[in-house]
């Protein structure tokens, strides 16, 4: 599974890579994000449900959160 | 996140894509683009500096923008106006459906709504209240200071934009903030221009246009961000030089408009009908003495072959001679182009028009 490492980028940069990537996933691919901005996991859930992906978990750990996420359809 | 950001406009991956760019900007962000989303403007007249400025708030992203002007597109705007082509010249296409159609194509996931009409203390409240900025795209002090009434009244911010030649000014007038038009532009300025003194055309410079346009929605842009806070500065614009001077206004304590409430131009009610010259143009415009709705395409056919010059859902234009045309719009207002004389384009009105509906009694 890839891991998407957007810690020290200021919001919305994570928002907008997490937004490309996902349009580039295929059908069941998963990805985690780890962010330290908590603005961006807030918009980051926001547009999931747009996005066909589904939120498998997010944890918030030491400043920063991991958010597992599992492309459903494309 | 700012709490200040509307709740109601859902990020889709179209959004973040489109203003990706944007939101990277650190005053805008997401939650900044979601203010301007949820924003309301409206464009009073769709001239050079209207549609220059419909177009830098359509890109920005504003969710909703009303633009009114009562013309149509002719050849001699395409130099200096944005978002017309020469097909809508052809075509004497209302500019404010040109202009929402262009504003539409930039971005079809905004609300563009077109209004054809001249903008009179009948219908001005109607235009402007339930929107959170007026953006000033007119060409006559007449219009702005009922503008600057309707935005006193019901506490509507405004932007004052005025050029001619190489040079312009730009105001944001704030009510109760800072000084309104009333203010800062004596009275006497507007009388003369209703006696008809200040009807010359002046002239004007594209690239003058784009800059004085340029601070107007800059301006527009801090506002419904929530980042602007100065109301006294007047951006006196030097195209020419490339000078921007900031003057600092202060309010007139006395002033009838914002201090004592007194809405004298919004009272001047009453539609007007008949005919009037058209400042500043060598046209007549005809308002008919009850509105109609017409069908043009079926209209066009009871004139000889040759006489209709373009006709489409919104105009028509009629040929007279070389010189004169009709430009009839769909409620029955016509404009008569290339005429001084205000009985004389009745007379063409009431030959070319309303006999051919049958009405010339």
């Amino acid at each position: 599974m890839e891991i998407l490492d957007f810690r020290g980028e200021p919001c919305p940069t994570p928002l907008v890579k997490t937004v490309r990537k996902i349009a580039r996933m295929k059908e069941n691919d998963e990805i985690k994000i780890l962010t330290d901005e908590k603005e961006c996991v807030e918009y980051i859930k926001e547009i999931i449900p747009s996005l066909g992906v589904e939120l498998l978990s997010i944890d918030e750990e030491e400043g920063f959160w991991i958010i597992h996420i599992k492309k459903i359809t494309i | 996140m700012d709490k200040d950001a509307p709740d109601h406009v859902f990020l889709t991956p179209e959004l973040i894509e489109r203003f990706s760019r944007q939101i990277l900007v650190k005053d805008i962000g997401v939650s900044g683009l979601k203010k301007l989303r949820s924003s309301r403007v409206v464009v009073i007249g769709c001239g050079a500096t209207g549609t220059a400025q419909a177009e830098l708030l359509a890109r920005l992203g504003i969710g909703y923008i009303r633009v009114v002007d009562k013309d149509y597109v002719d050849i001699s705007n395409l130099p200096r106006t944005h978002l017309y082509t020469y097909i809508d010249a052809k075509q004497s296409i209302p500019k404010a459906i040109a202009c929402a159609n262009r504003l539409s194509e930039i971005d079809p996931t905004i609300h563009v709504e077109p209004v054809i009409t001249r903008v009179t203390p009948d219908n001005i409240e109607d235009l402007v209240r339930d929107v959170d900025l007026i953006i000033d795209g007119t060409d006559n002090l007449a219009t702005r200071f009922l503008i600057n009434d309707v935005s006193i009244k019901y506490g509507i911010p405004w932007i004052f934009v005025g050029f001619s030649s190489w040079y312009g000014q730009v105001f944001f007038i704030n009510p109760g903030k800072g000084p309104c038009l009333d203010c800062i532009i004596p009275r006497r300025i507007l009388e003369r221009e209703e006696r008809g003194d200040a009807c010359e055309v002046l002239g004007a410079v594209n690239t003058a246009i784009a800059l004085v346009s340029s601070i107007a929605a800059t301006l527009a842009l801090k506002h419904l961000l929530g980042i602007l806070n100065d109301y006294n500065t007047l951006y006196v614009v030097n195209g020419k030089r490339l000078e921007i001077h900031h003057v600092r206004i202060e309010r007139n304590m006395d002033c009838p408009t914002c201090i004592h409430r007194r809405f004298e131009f919004l009272a001047k009610k009453g539609s007007r009908r008949g005919a009037t010259r058209i400042c500043g143009s060598n046209a007549v415009e005809i308002t008919p003495p009850v509105k109609t709705s017409l069908n043009l395409e079926e209209l066009s056919k009871r004139y000889e072959p040759g006489k209709i010059l373009s006709v489409n859902k919104y105009t028509m234009r009629i040929m007279v001679d070389d010189i004169v045309s009709i430009i009839l719009f769909n409620d029955g207002r016509a404009i008569i182009d290339g005429v001084n004389d205000e009985e004389y384009a009745w007379k063409l009105y009431r030959r070319y028009v309303l006999d051919k509906m049958g009405l010339g009694g």
